[in-house]
C-alpha cells in the first residue's frame, strides 16, 4: 500500500496567527499615531540654544510663530495682535496653566517677541516657552 | 538539487515554491485566502484613516509638486474649494446683513431722540449763546486785569484762550437762532476779531519782552567788557608803554561805543514795549466793550421777547432751519440697504466679496451718524459740525483678482493663487463680520449713555445733568487747569450705567466706589458741586505722601517709576508706575493743522488688526512698542501728524488714582471712553508733569487711548500714576 507522507507534517511555525499578530501590532501603532496631533509648522530658522532642554510637545499647547518679518501666526494661520490678544485672554479664562510655546525665527525682530510674552503676561499665561534649535556638538 | 538552489526541498520531484505552498493550503482551508484577504482590506482602510496616507501626500507633493493632479482635477478641487468657501462667506455677509439691519434700526431710534435734542438746542440757542458771551467778557475783564498788572504773559495767555473758546461756542449758538439774528452774529463776529487783535497785541508784547531781556543780556554784556577794556588801559598807564596806551585807549572808545548802542537799543526795546503794553490794554478794552454791547443786544432781546414783545430790531427765530437728523450722507431707509443686504445673494466668491463690503460700508456709514449724533451732544454742537469731525470707519481692505477667480485653475501655480484670493476673501469677511459687531455694540452703548434727548419730557427739577459734559469740561486743561478731579464723575457714571443695568463693553466689577453703590440713588447735586468745589478741594500731597507739601509733588523726568500695565498684590512695590507697553498706529493727516479736531477711526473703535489710510495715503497699521523711560516715542514719529495710542491696564480692584499726564505737542486721552485730558491747543514739549488728574479705575481691565498731535520736531507721550492711594 502507498503511504502518502505530507511533506509539512514537519513541525514548523503557525502563519494565521503569526500573521494576526503582525496586524495587531500594526493596527496599535496606526492607531497610536493618530492620537498624535499632526502640528503644520512653517519654516522657521530656531536660533540655537546650548542649554536646550528638549520637551515632550504636549497635545494641549498652542503654538505661536513669528516669522522674520514679525508676523504672528496661531499654529501656522496668519493672525492680526487684536485677534491674538483676544485668543490668549480666552485661553488664560480656561486654564491659566495653558501651555504656550512661541517659535521665532532667529531673525525675528525683538520687539515682536517682546509684544507676545508681554501679552502673555498681562493675561497671566505663565507658562511659556520659546523653541530653539539644539546646539550641535 | 540544483548547485543554484541548495536549500529548496523537493516535493513530488518538483521544487518547493511559496505559491505552490499557498494553492496547497488553499486547497486544504480556502478560508485562508479570503482570512488573508480581510486582513490586507483592514489594513488598507487603517492606512486610509491615520494621517499615514496624510504625510505619504505631502512626501508626494514635495517631489513632485508639478505633475501631483492633472488639470481637469485641478480645476474640480479649485471650484469644490470655491464652493466651501462661497458658503461661509454668504454666512458671514448674511451676518453682516443681519448687523446692518439692527444698525439702521439703532440709527432710526437715535435720529428722533436727537430730533428732541435738537429741537431743545435750538430753543435754548439764544440763551446758552448769552451765557457763552457773558464768560468770554469776564475772561476778557481778566485779561485786562491781568495786563494792568503786568502779571505774568501765561495768565494773560490763559484768559484770553478762555474768552476766545466762549466767543466760539457763543459764534455757533447764534448760528443756531437762524436768520433772525445776522445782526448778533455781525457784531459777536466783530467782537471775536477785537478780541483777535488784542491777542496778535499781546502775542507782540511778549515777542517784544524776551527782545528787552535779550537786550539786557547784551548791555550787561557789553558793560563788563568796556570795564575791562578800562582796567587794561589803567594797566597799560601804570607800565608806562606809549604804544600800549594808544591801542587800549581805541579799543576803550570802540567798546564804549557799541556799549552805547546797546544801551540805546535797549531803551528803543523797553519804549517799544511800553507802547505794545499800553496798545495791549487798549485794545483788549476795546474788544470787552465790544462783546458787553453785543450782550446787551442779545439779553434786551431776551428780555423783549419773554415780555412778548418785539424784542428790538430782530426777532428770535426758533424753529428756522430745523435739520433732519437721519438725513446725512449715510441715511438711507432700512429697506434700501447695500446689495446683498437680505435679498438675493450672488453665489460667486467675488460678488459675495463686493456685497461683504457694500454691506460693510453701509454698516460704517450708519456708525459714523450714530456717533456724529453722540460726538454733538457731547462737544454741544450742530450735527453738521460733528459729521465733518468724524471719519468714517473703513479699513482698508485688499481687492481680490475677479479674473483669476473666475478662470479655472488648470496650473499647481494657479491653483494655489486661486486658493489665496479664497482665502483672502474669506479671512477679509470674517474681519468684517467682527468690526460690524463691534460697531454695533458701540452704537448701543452710545444709546444707553445719551441722556438728553430721553429727558426732555421730564420736569426742569428732575433733569439730571449729563456726567459725559460735565467730565468733558473738567478734562479741558483750558477750563479745569493743571489738576482735576475726575474720579467721582467717573464713578458715578459708571455707577449710573450699572444701575441701570446695562454695561459698558469691558467694565468690569462694580466701579461705585464710595460714591453710592449699584442700586443707590445718586445725588447728582451734590456730586457736581462736589467737583466745581475748586482748589479747596484738591489734594494735597507730596514726596513725604498724602498731606504733605503742596498741592501736587515736583516729578523728576527720571522719577523711579516701575514700567508695568498692572496692579496686582503680587506685583513690585513702588509709589510710582509708568505705562510701558502701548501699541500705536499713525500718522493721520494733519495740514496746517486742520484735523485736531478731526475723530480719525481709533476715536470711535480700536481695532489692533486694521490698517487705515494714513498720511499723504499710506497705509498705517498698530505698532506694539515698549519703553524703559516714562516718556514713549512712536517708533515711526515723524513732523506733523497724528498718531494714537492704545493700551489695556488692570486693575485688581476698583480704585481711585493720581496720574500725571504729558504729550508733546496737543494730546488727548481717554479711559474707558470717557476724556480724562484735552489739552490746550498750542504746541509745547514734553513734560512729565504737564498735568494732574486724579481718575477712576474699574476692577479688571481699563482701555486707555491717547492722542497725540505732533507739529514739529520730536513726539512723545507718558502716563504715570501714584500707587499711593489719596
Amino acid at each position: 500500500m502507498r503511504v502518502r507522507i505530507e511533506d509539512d507534517e514537519n513541525v514548523e511555525v503557525q502563519m494565521a496567527p503569526l500573521i494576526d499578530c503582525v496586524f495587531l501590532l500594526i493596527s496599535f501603532f496606526l492607531v497610536a499615531t493618530t492620537l498624535k496631533k499632526l502640528e503644520k509648522e512653517l519654516p522657521l530658522d530656531l536660533p540655537q540654544a546650548a542649554a536646550a532642554v528638549s520637551k515632550q510637545v504636549e497635545d494641549k499647547m498652542t503654538v505661536i510663530s513669528i516669522d522674520r518679518d514679525g508676523n504672528l501666526y496661531l499654529g501656522s494661520e496668519p493672525v492680526g495682535q487684536g485677534y491674538l490678544g483676544r485668543t490668549l485672554r480666552e485661553l488664560a479664562g480656561q486654564d491659566p496653566q495653558h501651555r504656550i510655546r512661541i517659535d521665532a525665527d532667529r531673525d525675528a525682530p525683538m520687539w515682536a517677541a517682546v509684544q507676545v510674552l508681554d501679552v502673555c503676561n498681562f493675561e497671566n499665561l505663565r507658562n511659556v516657552g520659546i523653541r530653539t534649535k539644539q546646539k550641535e556638538g | 538539487m540544483s548547485a543554484s538552489e541548495p536549500n529548496k526541498k523537493k516535493v513530488d520531484g518538483r521544487p518547493f515554491t511559496v505559491r505552490r505552498r499557498l494553492s496547497r493550503w488553499s486547497r486544504r482551508d480556502p478560508w485562508f485566502l479570503v482570512s488573508m484577504g480581510l486582513h490586507g482590506l483592514i489594513l488598507a482602510v487603517l492606512v486610509y484613516l491615520t494621517p499615514v496616507r496624510q504625510i505619504v501626500q505631502e512626501l508626494r507633493q514635495a517631489s513632485h509638486p508639478v505633475s501631483s493632479m492633472s488639470a481637469r482635477e485641478l480645476a474640480n478641487l479649485a471650484e469644490t474649494i470655491e464652493a466651501h468657501a462661497a458658503d461661509q462667506i454668504a454666512s458671514n455677509a448674511r451676518e453682516l446683513g443681519t448687523v446692518f439691519g439692527d444698525i439702521t434700526e439703532i440709527q432710526d431710534g437715535i435720529g428722533q431722540k436727537f430730533a428732541s435734542f435738537e429741537q431743545r438746542q435750538r430753543e435754548n440757542a439764544a440763551r446758552d449763546a448769552l451765557q457763552a458771551m457773558e464768560q468770554a467778557a469776564e475772561q476778557m475783564r481778566g485779561a485786562v486785569k491781568s495786563i494792568q498788572e503786568d502779571s505774568d504773559v501765561q495768565a494773560t495767555d490763559r484768559f484770553q484762550a478762555l474768552a476766545e473758546g466762549a466767543q466760539e461756542r457763543a459764534g455757533k449758538k447764534l448760528e443756531l437762532v437762524g436768520s433772525g439774528a445776522v445782526s448778533l452774529t455781525t457784531g459777536q463776529r466783530a467782537a471775536g476779531e477785537a478780541h483777535q487783535q488784542a491777542k496778535a497785541v499781546h502775542d507782540q508784547r511778549s515777542t517784544q519782552a524776551v527782545r528787552v531781556g535779550t537786550l539786557e543780556r547784551s548791555v550787561a554784556t557789553e558793560q563788563t567788557r568796556t570795564e575791562q577794556a578800562r582796567q587794561a588801559l589803567e594797566q597799560a598807564k601804570e607800565s608806562r608803554r606809549p604804544q600800549d596806551q594808544v591801542d587800549r585807549t581805541t579799543r576803550l572808545a570802540e567798546q564804549q561805543k557799541r556799549f552805547d548802542q546797546a544801551a540805546e537799543d535797549l531803551k528803543a526795546g523797553r519804549q517799544a514795549q511800553e507802547r505794545l503794553h499800553s496798545q495791549e490794554a487798549e485794545s483788549q478794552k476795546q474788544a470787552l466793550v465790544a462783546q458787553e454791547e453785543v450782550m446787551g443786544a442779545l439779553r434786551k432781546a431776551l428780555e423783549g421777547q419773554s415780555g412778548g414783545g418785539s424784542g428790538g430790531s430782530w426777532s428770535l427765530n426758533l424753529v428756522a432751519g430745523l435739520s433732519q437728523p437721519g438725513a446725512g450722507p449715510g441715511a438711507r431707509s432700512p429697506a434700501a440697504g447695500p446689495q446683498g443686504a437680505g435679498g438675493e445673494e450672488p453665489g460667486d466668491v467675488a460678488q459675495l466679496y463686493a456685497s461683504a463690503r457694500a454691506l460693510e460700508d453701509g454698516i460704517a456709514e450708519r456708525f459714523k451718524e450714530v456717533r456724529a449724533m453722540d460726538l454733538a451732544m457731547v462737544r454741544d454742537m450742530t450735527l453738521e459740525d460733528a459729521r465733518k469731525d468724524i471719519e468714517v470707519i473703513r479699513p482698508v481692505r485688499p481687492d481680490l483678482n475677479v479674473e483669476l477667480l473666475r478662470e479655472a485653475a488648470r496650473t499647481d501655480e494657479g491653483f494655489e493663487a486661486h486658493k489665496e484670493e479664497v482665502r483672502t476673501a474669506l479671512r477679509e469677511t470674517s474681519s468684517m463680520v467682527n468690526l460690524a459687531h463691534r460697531m454695533l455694540e458701540m452704537a448701543t452703548q452710545s444709546v444707553e449713555k445719551m441722556k438728553f434727548g430721553t429727558n426732555v419730557q421730564l420736569a426742569p427739577e428732575e433733569q439730571t445733568p449729563d456726567f459725559r459734559l460735565i467730565i468733558r469740561d473738567l478734562a479741558m486743561e483750558e477750563v479745569s487747569g493743571k489738576f482735576s478731579d475726575l474720579a467721582g464723575m467717573m464713578r458715578a457714571l459708571e455707577g449710573d450705567n450699572g444701575e441701570n443695568g446695562e454695561g459698558t463693553g469691558g467694565r468690569t466689577g462694580a466701579g461705585a466706589g464710595g460714591a453710592g453703590g449699584r442700586g443707590s440713588k445718586l445725588d447728582y447735586q451734590d456730586l457736581t458741586s462736589q467737583e466745581e468745589g475748586g482748589a479747596a478741594s484738591l489734594p494735597r500731597f507730596g514726596d513725604a505722601g498724602p498731606g504733605e507739601g503742596g498741592l501736587m509733588p515736583e516729578l523728576r523726568p527720571d522719577v523711579p517709576a516701575v514700567g508695568a500695565r498692572k496692579i496686582s498684590p503680587d506685583g513690585r512695590p513702588g509709589n510710582w508706575m509708568f505705562i510701558d507697553s502701548w501699541y500705536t498706529v499713525g500718522p493721520f493727516p494733519n495740514p496746517n493743522r486742520v484735523n485736531i479736531d478731526r475723530e480719525f477711526p481709533p476715536d470711535s473703535l480700536v481695532d489692533l488688526d486694521a490698517t487705515y489710510v494714513g498720511k499723504d495715503g499710506r497705509k498705517v497699521r498698530w505698532q506694539f512698542v515698549q519703553s524703559d523711560v516714562p516718556e514713549v516715542r512712536p517708533p515711526n514719529a515723524e513732523p506733523y501728524g497724528i498718531w494714537y495710542a492704545y493700551t489695556e491696564f488692570y486693575c485688581d480692584r476698583s480704585r481711585d488714582v493720581i496720574i500725571a499726564l504729558g504729550t508733546d505737542d496737543r494730546g488727548t486721552l481717554k479711559i474707558n471712553g470717557l476724556p480724562v485730558w484735552i489739552s490746550s491747543k498750542q504746541l509745547k514739549g514734553w513734560d512729565i508733569d504737564e498735568v494732574w488728574r486724579r481718575v477712576h479705575l474699574n476692577q479688571g481691565i481699563n482701555r486707555i487711548l491717547y492722542r497725540v498731535e505732533n507739529g514739529w520736531q520730536t513726539m512723545g507721550f507718558s502716563l504715570i500714576l501714584r500707587l499711593e492711594e489719596t
